[in-house]
């Protein structure tokens, strides 16, 4: 069946191109390649990406063990292992595993949940960019000799102008925040991407668990990575142009980081262990035949843990000096993310007791994967000790209790994961036999190299030692924990090779190979660019167990939504978020270079901050500033119907608050709110840790705050009329509110300024921070106008149709948004006109 | 699969586990015991001597190969090598000498002492034999006036030991 | 005197010499076994459910998951905040010690509301009696631990953390920078030296006085050389001068070991540091002084080596 409707004027495909259904999702040949924006080949490119740094890191981890086997040793200078230490875990911690199971998500997570690709393969595609170049600036700093040597934390005052000059820690400060783009932005993707686009049927309750980890860690990366690219913004302005926000003589602190770090980090840790986990309750069941005991529980312990971890940041700052009290507090909330942890660990040991499980490699790392992360987990009960962390905080026991819960809980799953996935990426199965060496090889390594560090850490051993004096006790300890690294490596040296071979001698792998129950085993591996002829409605947790007929078939005979192609457009179906009931046809772009060029405007910009040559900076700016108004100037899809098939007549592109640009709109908000609280953390931590600071703090102007106040509602307001307008289709109205809402929000940064003007940044860190705020809601404000002017120009130039009111139904949620971040500020500026509110 | 063959085959794989988790317990003990009272070594190295006793009947005899005549004009009387390597490390020879296994010792204040068995003069002034180097190390002022290396408190047994560990350098 | 240096378990947390580091061990060693027994039993729930034993259960997860690691945590918290009471609870100080954190060596002051008795590197406390240690930096982030005696604590510039020990027995114990504070982080350590409270006080009278004077001809040269070669710009020697950017060399040849605790005080150790501190300890702000002629380097180091 093909639905053959007159095409409208604009069409995704290029002139002349292929306009079947086949021709249009193809992947285009040769060099155009990396235009591609399919999740599928988007998603792999992160895997191997992250796999690449992850060999890297892994590389420079056997240096570190190296130095270390034996006492006083000199294979490396203290420099050398300084940048070494500090990159494996830079390495390690942000461009492996985030990015790699982030890499997963968008791979496995269309073809899980029954969507032709993610609902934005566009900023897929440019998150991919960002991380690549993000990547390649942090390890180019080897070649420049400026390895940022600091160590992942970046602790202040060590990586202030003072004591680390040179460009090393900016080096680190500007790749890493630019690869975070990449992962807030897939963040964002794989919001909607589960929210929007699932199988018709496929209600919250019916979704692979593996989407609700994705789903729940998402949200954490969302809200967990902000406070980190606000410490880094401002100690990299505290490094550039003397800004004192840790400044202890300008009333700045030091400690400041290390709580913006920590409340990314902790955080992190559990946005690294949540989507193994998920992988863990998808490969789980399949091994066992018997579905995921406990589903609720498990869901329920996943949301659970994703807000208790924003809660125990500060368990790694229990030596800084914190009041008793908090240290009771938090170390009361560190142990209470055991019993989610726990929840999720019985109802894996459940799943294993309700069925006959198979001991395949996959199931060998899920039992290493077990053991280990439940070691790892009961040492981190005992860390959360306020006294026993004074002993063990900062020795080698934190080494070993760290690997133990990444290692075990993030790594084995993940190299399981390659033997169940990879036959979907390469066609081929990987060896079985290779794969118990590989699990044997790694497991006894890495139990030798790690189970001993506690004992080293409990002897007194400090991390971050690039040599030790000889005979206090530690000597055979290190020597045997650097044997087991080299363990440990040959099993992922025979991984890494198994890969390779099964890639041209593996046997072909069958239509779901492993008699799995999730969607994304429907066809034949490898499955088609498209995901799917037609979209099955999905009765089920595991459709392929419990509806027969979907494997009874042949896979592109399966019957569904969505089959036949629409005005040669890529499409998919949008969803109800909860009840996944058909709402609309999803319009998707078709390859193109733009993100890509808009990633490289910003390679230069941050590049060009590097090396210190401004005039390159606006140049990157400008290339990425053109770059998404390309990106954004297309016509809107909306405002006709089309046949979707099995009965559904579905609207393209639905003007609705359930919409995915408006999700994704509300997603956005969540992250830029974020960064602002992450701000008005600042300032009030500074203001409450050093009130004699306030008090000789020259006063921002109270008028301009008070209009600022004034204005932030009126920017509100004015975008919600010009939604308003939109929608009914009124032309001229919209256009006029419009422009009164670009003007409401430059009026609104003049305010701010003048408000502002009174107080030099460079006298104290209040001051900066102050500066910092408005700058960042300034900016927002400055986004607001383009958009605003932006939307008016498309409007007057007849590139938005009647019905057509999605940018500006989403201009009124980003209005209502940015307006409050201007009230706050402007409620802070008055506060503190006034004398003070701490 | 015959019986038999299934109770070997489990035989072996309790055996095997057991050695193997004999091999951790042995690795942990020598890991996690003070070096001078390691009950693994110990243990080691009383086996290897009874074995190396039980079965020196049954070796060939060895024969006296040509006396090396270098090694023997450097041997110094009375001078334990292994003494004097700790002596070394406890009087801070490697703060300005490089000194192959001496931990931490990789100086260049002074000369690499790696070869130093091979230099025809100490420090440039006394005839490098065993008699001179001890001397020089109990007290190197009284034979050249201007050197920066300073007297340490050198006995003469204590210098026999040292000089006695510093000419096992360079040995192939 | 013997220096901790390659002495076994001079650092180690379970080689008790203080009152925190004895409380924290129970903790440790309670939670350790609870946490080995825990984790067998999870091993031997495996392998039931492995063999299909009992079937999946609500009750497994509901127990398992809920019931028992919300009482072992709160049996845990429990006995943590007692444990933390008793080892961070309000002690009314015998004495006040000030150690200011350097890159990468130990500013020390005893008293420094009254007499202000400086030294470096060493920490000498008397046995059994509660001392406020105040934790300070004057460039990076240090951590401040003596796990024979007690718990770390971070020393962070702009603040003053206070640390209370009480020593349990006399010895020397070896404590390290354990918060990573740039290039020589490994190789700034200290000794800590506890003796018995009678003699705590003529302890600090005798650190408080002059230097020694110079008795032998070389050692008067030494001394010279001291005055003459740029020593006495950071270094402070009672008597002498008066400097504070280096470490106090006043009682130098009294300390076991050299260079933050890192060799063993010696006449080798010191004539090696001397002439190439950059090679003994890199990133150390003294520079190497191998322009000194030969006696006049055998002269200093005799000098300072007379400085007990």
């Amino acid at each position: 069946m093909s639905v053959t409707d007159t095409p409208t004027a604009y069409s995704g495909a290029r002139k002349g191109e292929d306009k079947s259904f086949e021709g249009v999702w193809d992947t285009p040949p040769g060099i155009r390649k990396l235009s591609s924006v399919s999740h599928r080949v988007v998603g792999r490119r992160f895997i191997y990406t992250g796999f690449v740094f992850f060999l890297i890191a892994g590389v420079l981890a056997l240096m570190v063990r190296t130095q270390l086997i034996v006492p006083g040793n000199t294979f490396l200078d203290l420099e050398t292992y300084n940048q070494v230490f500090t990159m494996h875990g830079t390495l390690m911690m942000f461009l492996f595993a985030i990015p790699i199971l982030e890499g997963f998500a968008v791979y496995l997570i269309p073809l899980m949940l029954g969507a032709r690709d993610l609902v934005f393969p566009r900023l897929g595609q440019f998150g991919y960019y960002c991380y690549l170049f993000g990547g390649i600036i942090v390890l180019s700093s080897f070649l420049f000799d400026a390895a940022p040597d600091s160590g992942w934390f970046m602790y202040v005052p060590l990586t202030t102008q003072a004591h680390t000059p040179g460009l090393s820690a900016d080096f680190w400060l500007i790749g890493i925040t630019f690869a975070e783009i990449a992962s807030v932005t897939a963040a964002v993707e794989l919001i909607v991407a589960v929210l929007c686009a699932r199988a018709p049927g496929m209600s919250l309750t019916k979704m692979p668990i593996f989407a609700w980890y994705i789903l729940i860690t998402a949200f954490m990366i969302a809200i967990g990575f902000p406070p980190l690219i606000i410490g880094s913004i401002l100690l990299e302005a505290e490094r550039l142009i003397g800004l004192p926000f840790f400044d202890p003589m300008l009333g700045g602190d030091p400690l400041l980081w290390q709580h913006l770090f920590w409340l990314f980090g902790h955080p992190e840790v559990y946005i690294i262990f949540l989507p193994a986990a998920g992988m863990v309750a998808t490969m789980l069941p399949t091994f066992v035949g018997k579905p995921l005991f406990g589903y609720g529980f498990a869901v329920a312990a996943v949301v659970s843990m994703g807000f208790i971890s924003f809660g125990l940041w500060a368990h790694h700052m229990f030596a800084t000096g914190l009041p008793i009290l908090s240290l009771s507090l938090f170390s009361a909330a560190s142990t209470m993310v055991a019993v989610p942890t726990a929840i999720q660990v019985f109802c894996f040991i459940a799943t294993l007791a309700s069925g006959r499980p198979k001991l395949t490699t996959p199931m060998l790392f899920i039992l290493g994967f077990l053991s280990i992360f439940v070691l790892g987990g009961l040492t981190g009960v005992m860390l959360a000790s306020v006294p026993f962390n004074w002993q063990a905080h900062d020795s080698y026991f934190v080494v070993a209790h760290l690997h133990y819960v990444l290692i075990g809980g993030m790594v084995f799953p993940l190299i399981g994961a390659f033997y169940y996935w990879a036959p979907h990426f390469t066609g081929r199965m990987m060896s079985e036999r290779l794969g118990r060496w590989v699990f044997g090889l790694m497991f006894v390594g890495f139990n030798t190299t790690f189970l001993l560090m506690h004992l080293t850490g409990m002897r007194g051993m400090p991390r971050r030692v690039a040599t030790y004096a000889e005979g206090l006790g530690w000597d055979r300890l290190n020597m045997l924990s650097s044997i087991g690294s080299y363990i440990l490596a040959a099993g992922i040296a025979l991984f890494v090779f198994d890969f390779f071979r099964s890639r041209r001698h593996g046997p072909p792998a069958p239509r779901n190979p492993w008699g799995a129950g999730t969607l994304e085993w429907l066809y034949p591996p490898v499955t088609p660019g498209f995901n799917f002829h037609a979209i099955p409605q999905v009765e089920s947790r595991e459709p392929l167990w419990d509806q027969p007929r979907l494997l009874d078939q042949e896979a592109h005979e399966v019957e569904g939504v969505m089959r036949g192609i629409r005005d040669g457009r890529r499409e998919t179906l949008g969803s109800d978020p909860v009840s996944g009931a058909p709402l609309y046809i999803l319009r998707l772009p078709h390859p193109t270079w733009i993100p890509m060029i808009a990633a490289a405007g910003l390679a230069i910009l941050f590049g060009a901050t590097l090396a210190s040559a401004y005039w390159l900076c606006a140049v990157g700016a400008a290339i990425a500033l053109v770059a998404f108004t390309l990106w954004a100037w297309e016509p809107s899809d909306s405002g006709v119907t089309r046949d979707a098939g099995m009965g559904h007549e579905l609207p393209v592109n639905l003007v609705d608050r359930r919409a995915h640009m408006h999700v994704a709109l509300v997603g956005t908000m969540l992250v830029l709110m974020a960064l602002f609280a992450s701000l008005i953390f600042g300032l009030l931590y500074l203001w409450n840790i050093r009130p004699e600071a306030a008090e000789t703090l020259t006063r921002p102007a109270l008028l301009p705050a008070v209009a600022a106040v004034v204005l932030g509602l009126a920017v509100a307001l004015f975008g919600q009329f010009t939604r308003r307008a939109a929608v009914a289709d009124r032309f001229a109205g919209a256009t006029v509110l419009s422009l009164v809402t670009a003007l409401a929000a430059l009026l609104s940064v003049a305010v701010l300024g003048l408000s502002l003007l009174p107080i030099d940044p460079w006298e104290s860190a209040l001051g900066a921070t102050l500066w910092a705020i408005g700058g960042f809601v300034a900016f927002l404000l400055i986004v607001l106008a383009y958009w605003a002017l932006f939307n008016a120009a498309r409007r007057v130039s007849r590139r938005m149709g009647p019905g057509q009111s999605m940018p500006d139904f989403n201009l009124a949620t980003f209005a209502k948004g940015v307006g409050l971040m201007v009230v706050v500020s402007g409620a802070f500026f008055i506060a503190g006109a006034m004398g003070g509110v701490g | 699969m015959s019986a038999t063959r299934r109770t070997v085959r489990r035989a072996g794989a309790v055996g095997a586990t057991l050695a193997g988790l004999a091999l951790c317990v042995a690795v942990a003990v020598w890991a996690l015991a003070r070096p001078d009272a390691d009950p693994v070594t110990a243990a080691m190295t009383h086996a290897v001597s009874t074995v190396r006793e039980a079965l020196d009947p049954l070796l060939p005899v060895r024969t006296e190969p040509d006396p090396d005549w270098t090694r023997l004009a450097l041997e110094v009387a009375d001078g334990d090598p292994h003494l004097g390597k700790t002596l070394i490390a406890e009087y801070g020879c490697g703060a300005c000498h490089t000194i192959p296994g001496i931990p931490r010792a990789h100086g260049s204040v002074g000369p690499d002492l790696a070869g130093l068995r091979d230099q025809a003069y100490i420090a440039g002034v006394l005839p490098n034999r065993p008699g001179d180097l001890v001397r020089w190390l109990e007290n190197p002022p009284r034979h050249s006036p201007e050197t920066a290396m300073p007297d340490m408190g050198v006995s003469e047994a204590q210098a026999e030991h040292m000089a006695a560990y510093l000419y096992t350098l360079g040995r192939d | 005197m013997d220096s901790t240096l390659g002495i076994f378990g001079s650092q180690d947390t379970s080689n008790i010499a203080g009152h925190g580091a004895g409380e924290t061990l129970w903790l440790t060693v309670i939670m350790s076994a609870a946490g080995v027994a825990i984790f067998l039993l999870v091993m031997v729930f495996i392998a039931l459910a492995w063999r299909g034993r009992g079937g999946g259960r609500t009750w497994w997860i509901v127990g398992g998951g809920v019931v028992f690691p919300v009482v072992v945590i709160g049996a845990l918290f429990v006995f943590s905040t007692f444990v933390l009471q008793s080892v961070a609870g309000p002690r009314p100080p015998a004495h006040v010690i000030e150690v200011t954190g350097k890159k990468f060596w130990w500013n020390v002051v005893y008293d420094p509301e009254g007499r202000a008795i400086r030294d470096a590197n060493e920490v000498v406390l008397p046995l059994g009696e509660p001392v406020e240690i105040r934790l300070k930096s004057s460039d990076v982030i240090h951590s401040f631990w003596i796990p024979s005696i007690a718990g770390k604590m971070d020393m962070i510039p702009g603040r003053v953390n206070t640390l209370t020990v009480t020593a349990t027995r006399e010895g020397r114990f070896r404590g390290q920078c354990a918060e990573f504070c740039g290039l020589a982080h490994p190789l700034m350590a200290f000794e800590a030296v506890v003796i018995p409270p009678e003699e705590y006080e003529a302890f600090l009278a005798d650190l408080e006085g002059d230097a020694r004077d110079a008795v032998t001809p070389q050692e008067r040269r030494g001394k010279e050389v001291f005055e003459t070669s740029g020593c006495i710009a950071c270094h402070r020697v009672a008597g002498i001068s008066d400097a504070r950017i280096g470490p106090d060399l006043t009682r130098l040849g009294q300390r076991a070991a050299l260079g933050a605790g890192m060799w063993e005080m010696n006449t080798g150790n010191l004539a090696g540091w001397i002439a190439d501190v950059g090679d003994m300890k890199p990133g150390a702000e003294m520079p190497s002084y191998n322009q000194l002629s030969g006696p006049d380097l055998r002269a200093l180091v005799a000098w300072l080596e007379s400085l007990t």
